[in-house]
């Protein structure tokens, strides 16, 4: 006779792959290394006609950049071509004056790959690397400085951030669930 | 008695291997359980089965090895699941588990997770074992669903988000759970909904109420500044002695939190630290609550962010407390960076008031850096708590004088002498 076993189903599943966006990496280079030839346009033979069109054509603009004492984000000028000005090419500019740092907060090759507008809030899209050592004065310093350039901008209001496509919810312990505003107390001039 | 149910496929499963085992006791629930994760390098196939004694377990992940470094017998907690062996059966993978006690079906869950690319997480396969012969604990306050039966077809409220929470065991659970279940747990629900609705209704009005009321030195102050502050119940004068204070030491379990120049932990230093500090509230007549008092997270491991933090924060908010402290040390990528910090969720003055207080007695640990001062902050355990709560950064892990301060008992218990002092002052008396 066989023996009878109380045998039941409790789980079966498989999970699916995640779609995830790629990151264009070569387009964001590409927007940085052009932002800063702007700076150097005026270094050309027939001087005074094209620093003329180069002037006409380049506007300024601040990014917050951390400090590498930790007090907080400064407001730095940079000058870049008017059609360089997005929130997307301020952010590469002001993560790229970090890394000139000996201590630079960002990880090495972070990179802002998108920005994506939705009313007065911005979905800021950055590579994997963002999350990498994400705590503490380090998570803190890094929203300050994204949010605080990003804002700068009029039509930006509000801040969300997608690491791969996918949103994170908070950062270093920062509460991220719902779009966060310019952070004035973070800034130091 | 058998019960099959044809397993469900999302996508079709390939040849997967187990590379980890770690398992972790849950206290926090309402009924302990014995967590076992194992990590995937793909999605499989599993079934599960309960021998007729009760005593073993099995679950079978369908064309799955073992990698070679995975501990293949792991020794568990002897009073709920003792010992997990991984053995190979062919193509597929056994998980048998031994219990102390017969238990059947409603004792045990099992549910993948998928990968979490953001957090670094493999796919994983969860089994949960609960403890035999306990009656569930009335002021659980963790996770807003039930540790509870997998198949349970109760029509309970709890039941619906349970299956929420559990995204991919929910299209397995809506397969088990007959039609009939299903349509009663889903009216509960509903009308679980509607209560809470009406709850969610009368305390924002009691909150609103309690604010036209409120003194300036009130005892019951409502400060309904920050999201779902709904409960206005806190007290802020009258000494230590009766109040409820609830420490959340940061970090844990499947989360070190920052980590020093030499190795040390943030987990390490928070939960000591917290530890003296419950003992010295409490010897003050404090009733004192900690979110966890072992090497654990409060929800689970490797979970969200929101779930992990609001797991602390639900301590805080069903205990009614009177104050809300969470404990951790900062990290800097400059290891020259140094000092003591107090945050508050901006608008909250009763908040503030408490930062100061602790602030003024923290910043003069001696051989640290001084003082970083209060300031405002968006932390979720800050915002999502309903009664004064502050975070303190005791100095820097990353800074390597810091860091081995923070080795010794002696600057753990002399920062939470500090917090006392500080709690003291804010509850003057």
């Amino acid at each position: 006779m066989t023996k009878s076993l109380r045998k039941v189903f409790i789980g079966a599943m498989a999970v699916s792959l995640l779609a995830l966006a790629g990151c264009d990496n070569a387009q964001v280079d590409k927007a940085v290394d052009s932002a800063k030839q702007s700076v150097t346009t005026e270094q050309t033979a027939n001087k005074d006609a094209q620093t003329a069109d180069a002037k006409a054509a380049m506007t300024k603009m601040i990014v917050y950049v951390p400090r590498e004492d930790g007090k907080g984000v400064s407001p730095q000028t940079i000058t870049v071509d008017a059609n360089r000005k997005t929130v997307k090419d301020a952010l590469n500019l002001m993560i790229e004056s970090d890394m000139r740092h000996q201590y630079p907060i960002f990880e090495k090759d972070t990179k802002i790959t998108g920005v994506s507008m939705k009313g007065n809030v911005a979905t800021i899209h950055v590579t994997k690397n963002f999350l990498t050592n994400g705590t503490g004065l380090t998570a803190t310093l890094r929203l300050a400085a994204i949010v605080n350039t990003a804002t700068q901008f009029d039509n930006v209001k509000q801040v969300l951030i997608q690491a791969e496509g996918k949103e994170i919810k908070t950062y270093g312990g920062v509460d991220l669930t719902q779009p966060i505003g310019p952070m004035p107390d973070s800034i130091v001039k | 008695m058998m019960l099959m149910v044809l397993p469900l496929m999302l996508t079709k499963a390939s040849a997967a291997s187990v590379t980890d085992v770690h398992w972790v006791t849950r206290n926090d629930a309402a009924i302990p359980f014995v967590r076992l994760v194992l990590s995937l390098t793909n999605p499989v196939e599993a079934s599960a089965s309960i021998e007729e004694d009760g005593l073993s377990t099995t679950v079978t992940l369908k064309k799955t090895t073992i990698a070679s470094n995975v501990n293949n017998n792991v020794t568990m907690d002897s009073s709920i699941a003792s010992k997990a062996v991984l053995q190979k059966s062919g193509a597929d993978t056994k998980v048998i588990i031994n219990t102390p006690k017969s238990i059947d079906v409603q004792d045990v869950k099992v549910f993948s997770l998928k990968k979490d690319l953001v957090n670094n997480k493999p796919y994983r396969m969860v089994i949960d074992i609960q403890k035999k012969g306990v009656a569930p604990r009335e002021n659980y306050y963790g996770k807003n669903t039930v540790v509870g039966p997998a198949l349970n077809t109760t029509a309970s409220p709890k039941l619906e988000s349970t299956v929420k929470a559990l995204e991919p065991a929910q299209q397995v659970l809506d397969k088990s759970i007959s039609k009939d279940a299903k349509a009663k747990a889903k009216a509960a629900a509903e009308k679980a909904k509607k209560q809470a609705e009406e709850a969610k209704k009368q305390a924002a009005e009691k909150a609103k109420q309690a604010a036209k009321a409120a003194a300036p030195a009130a005892t019951t102050p409502a400060v309904a500044t920050a999201p779902a502050k709904a409960s206005a119940g806190y007290r802020t004068t009258g000494g230590i002695a009766g109040k409820t204070i609830v420490i959340d030491p940061g970090h844990g379990g499947s989360d070190s939190g920052a980590i020093g120049p030499s190795g040390l932990q943030e987990k390490q230093v928070t939960l000591p630290v917290s530890q003296y500090l419950k003992e010295m509230l409490e010897a003050k007549g404090a009733k004192v609550i900690l979110t966890r008092s072992t090497d654990v997270d409060v929800y689970g491991p490797n979970a969200s962010g929101p779930d992990e933090l609001q797991a602390r924060v639900n301590v805080a908010n069903y205990n009614n407390a009177d104050a809300f402290i969470s404990v951790h040390i900062n990290s800097f990528v400059n290891p020259s960076v140094a000092g003591i910090a107090t945050y508050y969720f901006d608008g909250s003055t009763y908040s503030k008031r408490l930062a100061s207080a602790i602030q003024d007695e923290i910043a003069e640990e001696p051989d640290f850096g001084g003082s970083r001062g209060i300031q405002p902050a968006n932390f979720y355990v800050l915002r999502h708590s309903t009664m004064p709560a502050v975070l303190v950064e005791l100095g820097f892990i990353s800074n390597p004088k810091e860091e081995n301060l923070l080795k010794t008992a002696e600057v753990r218990k002399d920062f939470a002498k500090r917090i006392l002092d500080g709690f003291a002052t804010y509850f003057g008396g």
